[in-house]
């Protein structure tokens, strides 16, 4: 499959890409601006033609200046004022343009200035004047190409630091296999400016670059990619020809890692620079396959890969159990609440005793579940919040609303501000989050102790603090409160739960762009949950609506 | 009416949840036909007089919103709806697609009871047009355009009385943010949510005693607001 590429027709591009455009006078007025463009950028460099012009140009105005300067006042060393126009001419225009102006100036300077005035004479001084000023100006031209060429050195390497570090940057921070090999690809498409394919070890394609649109892969090149991936080849990796005309290079991102995949580039069609750029694509990918393997990312990306597997298997376990617990929860729910309306039920108190524990426990199996699908939802990122402006007091009542069957027994003290507050937040995710925290409260506090809900501004900030006067926080409760499933060891057989309200809590509150903390003066001495929301920025909302 | 008269249709695909809807109901006093599918659902509307349909959103063969959108063409009958999906979104479209009311499954049966008889109760006032409406201590009176509160009258600016009439033309439905913009700032402004908040928190320190903890004017989060109705005061969650 692999075809070397020899000779391969060398097409007209525009006529052939482009036969039905329109006005034909149009594309070949076109066509002639792009050509004169194209002149001009080259004439305009350093050895072209404008430079001989200019030079010109230089030695010309030298004489003018000196002749009309003559006139004024006595003259400088007038060879010695040729050396303005020479050092610039190099420095412009390179070593040509530089040797035209030594040329020039001498021959007009000995013509004009010195003795026989108005001939050209050639004593042997002058020539030897004229040698010494063609050395300086090859000199000159040389160290101007070399300073030009250093700095357009130094430009490259630095784009090239910049695209690595942005690239490494985003190596970095990717989380998924996935991310990492959308850094890959875009970083090689900035660098070669063509369309980048990238293959997972198992020759599934996991990115495209932007550039390609909707084109099909070639099939040519899936047929390598295939071929590839399962065994390693040599670094230089195989150019397949896509039958349009358009060259691929296919290479295994590293040689050493299969895990990193394969890697298809569109290389164009074959010109002069095609060597060229197939050697750079090639140490490029070389490169980016070493840095990929010091940074050990083969065992990270195999083990995300893996994890993303798991974490699918657990989301479709847990999101298909508590579908079918719910379902029948449901009926479970509904039925003891008809037969605790029942009037023969209601009528026999141990009957409706028992009736309220059925549904008690339904209850509570139904806020666990509700827990777990939260849970779920935040592990797999699928949290987002619809910010709207909302009044804290209508969440916070929602909440005490939604607890009031926990909360019974205590007296719950409310404080809130007076005035208007609206923050930009999702309320219904608020209303959960307090709901876990006064949840919490409730069951790690004596049951007739009171909780207090307070809300005010500080420093820009609504703050909503619950306090309770139960089981407190120690040292081990403090740094492990906030992780999933945490449990402080002094309760895990005094009350049930799985150990999820705070996380939740923690998780919703940053949904909402809050802060969440919890403090404790110490062991049975209560506990404060402090939530804090961003005051939006004072805007002028009087009476806009009248 | 009396309550043994009116007729309720449930319709859900599981037997179990229709099962004790159906008991529920009964004990409730009210009339019970039951129907598994979209097509069995229509049909029992049109053959009979039904009072309140009783719907839930997974159907076999007809998706809930789409049978209620179906319903709302050419009748008014009040629609409760049963779903599993809680997000508001989804309430929001219900309400607008004109569904009466919503229950999050799962429901406690004193809820779904209570949220039947406002339905019902709206729906027969609805019919004697009344010109005023009695709330606790507040009463508002439609012809006059007066709002009073313990017997005395209130100064609402008209924005603020529009609001509250908008509310109260259904006392203890879920009013939609953008329906309330809509009729009382206009189309052009349905998504400006805080003039709403603005001038619910100015009404509230009217007609309520503690405008941060509201027993009138009550918030629907993320859905709307609704007033209170008396009769919906009645269901006390079990204990």
């Amino acid at each position: 499959m692999s075809l070397e590429r020899s000779a391969l027709p060398l097409g007209d591009d525009r006529t052939r890409s482009r036969p039905e455009s329109g006005p034909l006078t149009l594309s070949l007025i076109k066509r002639y601006l792009d050509a004169g463009r194209l002149w001009l950028r080259k004439a305009m460099a350093p050895g072209g033609i404008t430079g001989v012009i200019m030079a010109l140009v230089f030695v010309i105005g030298t004489d003018f200046f000196l002749l009309i300067l003559r006139y004024i006042q006595e003259l400088p060393p007038v060879s010695l004022t040729s050396l303005i126009p020479i050092v610039v001419a190099a420095m412009l225009w390179g070593t040509a343009s530089a040797v035209v102006t030594t040329i020039g100036c001498a021959l007009s300077l000995s013509y004009f200035f010195y003795s026989p005035f108005y001939a050209t004479a050639a004593d042997r001084s002058r020539v030897l004047g004229i040698i010494v000023f063609l050395v300086v100006s090859l000199v000159l031209g040389y160290l101007a190409a070399r300073t030009r060429r250093d700095a357009a050195r130094a430009l490259k390497r630095e784009n090239e630091i910049r695209d690595l570090y942005t690239f490494s940057q985003r190596l970095s921070s990717a989380q998924s296999p996935a991310g990492i090999f959308e850094a890959m690809q875009q970083h090689l498409e900035t660098l070669v400016g063509r369309k980048v394919l990238l293959f997972d070890s198992l020759g599934t394609l996991e990115a495209k670059s932007e550039l390609l649109g909707d084109v099909e892969i070639p099939p040519a090149v899936t047929e390598t990619v295939s071929k590839m991936s399962a065994a390693a080849t040599d670094s230089h990796g195989i150019v397949v020809d896509d039958h349009r005309g358009s060259a691929w290079l296919v290479r295994p991102v590293s040689t050493n890692a299969a895990d990193f995949g394969v890697i298809a580039i569109d290389l164009g069609r074959p010109s002069e620079v095609f060597d060229e750029l197939r050697a750079r694509v090639v140490a490029l990918i070389g490169d980016a396959g070493l840095s990929l393997e010091r940074l050990g990312l083969a065992r990270t990306i195999s083990e995300a890969r893996t994890r993303a597997e798991t974490e699918q298997f657990r989301e479709a376990l847990i999101g298909s159990v508590s579908h079918e617990l719910r379902t029948p929860l449901s009926s479970i729910l509904g039925a003891s609440t008809v037969l605790s309306l029942a009037p023969e039920v209601a009528g026999n108190a141990r009957l409706k005793k028992l009736a309220a524990l059925i549904h008690q426990e339904s209850e509570r199996l139904n806020v666990e579940i509700q827990n777990i699908l939260d849970a779920s939802r935040i592990s797999s990122n699928g949290l987002q919040a619809k910010l709207e402006w909302a009044e804290p007091a209508d969440f916070i009542n929602a909440a005490l609303q939604r607890c009031r069957n926990r909360l019974t027994s205590r007296a719950v003290e409310v404080a809130l501000p007076e005035e208007l507050i609206l923050l930009r937040i999702d309320s219904v995710l608020m209303e959960r989050a307090l709901g876990q925290i006064l949840d919490n409260a409730a069951k790690y506090s004596p049951p007739e102790s009171p909780i207090n809900v307070r809300g005010h501004i500080e420093s820009g900030q609504f703050v909503i603090s619950v306090t309770d006067q139960g089981a407190g926080l120690d040292a081990d409760d403090r740094t492990l409160l906030g992780q999933k499933f945490f449990r402080g060891n002094r309760h895990s057989q005094v009350t049930s739960g799985l150990g999820l309200g705070f996380w939740i809590a923690s998780a919703f509150v940053a949904a909402n762009n809050g802060t969440i903390e919890a403090t404790s003066e110490g062991v049975n001495k209560g506990m404060t949950v402090t939530v804090r929301l961003p005051l939006p920025m004072k805007e002028n909302h009087a009476d806009e609506g009248e | 009416m009396a309550e043994g008269d009116q007729h309720v249709l449930i319709v859900d695909d599981e037997a179990q949840i229709r099962q004790f809807v159906r008991a529920g109901m009964e004990l409730g006093g009210y009339r019970v036909t039951e129907a598994a599918n979209g097509s069995d659902a229509l049909r029992e509307i049109t053959l009979h007089p039904i009072d309140l349909v009783i719907l839930d959103l997974a159907l076999p063969d007809i998706d809930g919103s789409e049978l209620l959108e179906r319903i709302r063409g050419w009748s008014g009958v009040p629609v409760i709806i049963l779903s599993v999906r809680a997000g508001e979104t989804e309430k929001v479209k219900l309400l607008e697609l004109g569904a009466d009311d919503y229950v999050v499954k799962p429901f406690f049966m004193s809820e779904l009871l209570a949220r039947a008889k406002v339905v019902l109760r709206r729906q027969s006032e609805r019919k004697d047009g009344e010109s005023a409406l009695r709330l606790d201590r507040l009463v508002i009176d439609f012809a006059a355009r007066t709002v009073e509160l313990d017997g005395k009258r209130l100064n609402l600016t008209p924005k603020e009385y529009r609001l509250l009439q908008v509310l109260a033309q259904h006392p203890g439905k879920v009013i939609t943010h953008q329906n309330l913009l809509k009729s009382v700032w206009g189309q052009a402004h349905v998504n400006n949510t805080q003039y709403l908040r603005i001038f619910v928190r100015k009404l509230r320190q009217k007609i309520e005693v503690d405008p941060n903890r509201p027993k009138i004017l009550l918030t629907e989060l993320g859905v709307g607001y609704r007033l209170s109705d008396p009769a919906s005061r009645d269901h006390v969650r079990l204990e």
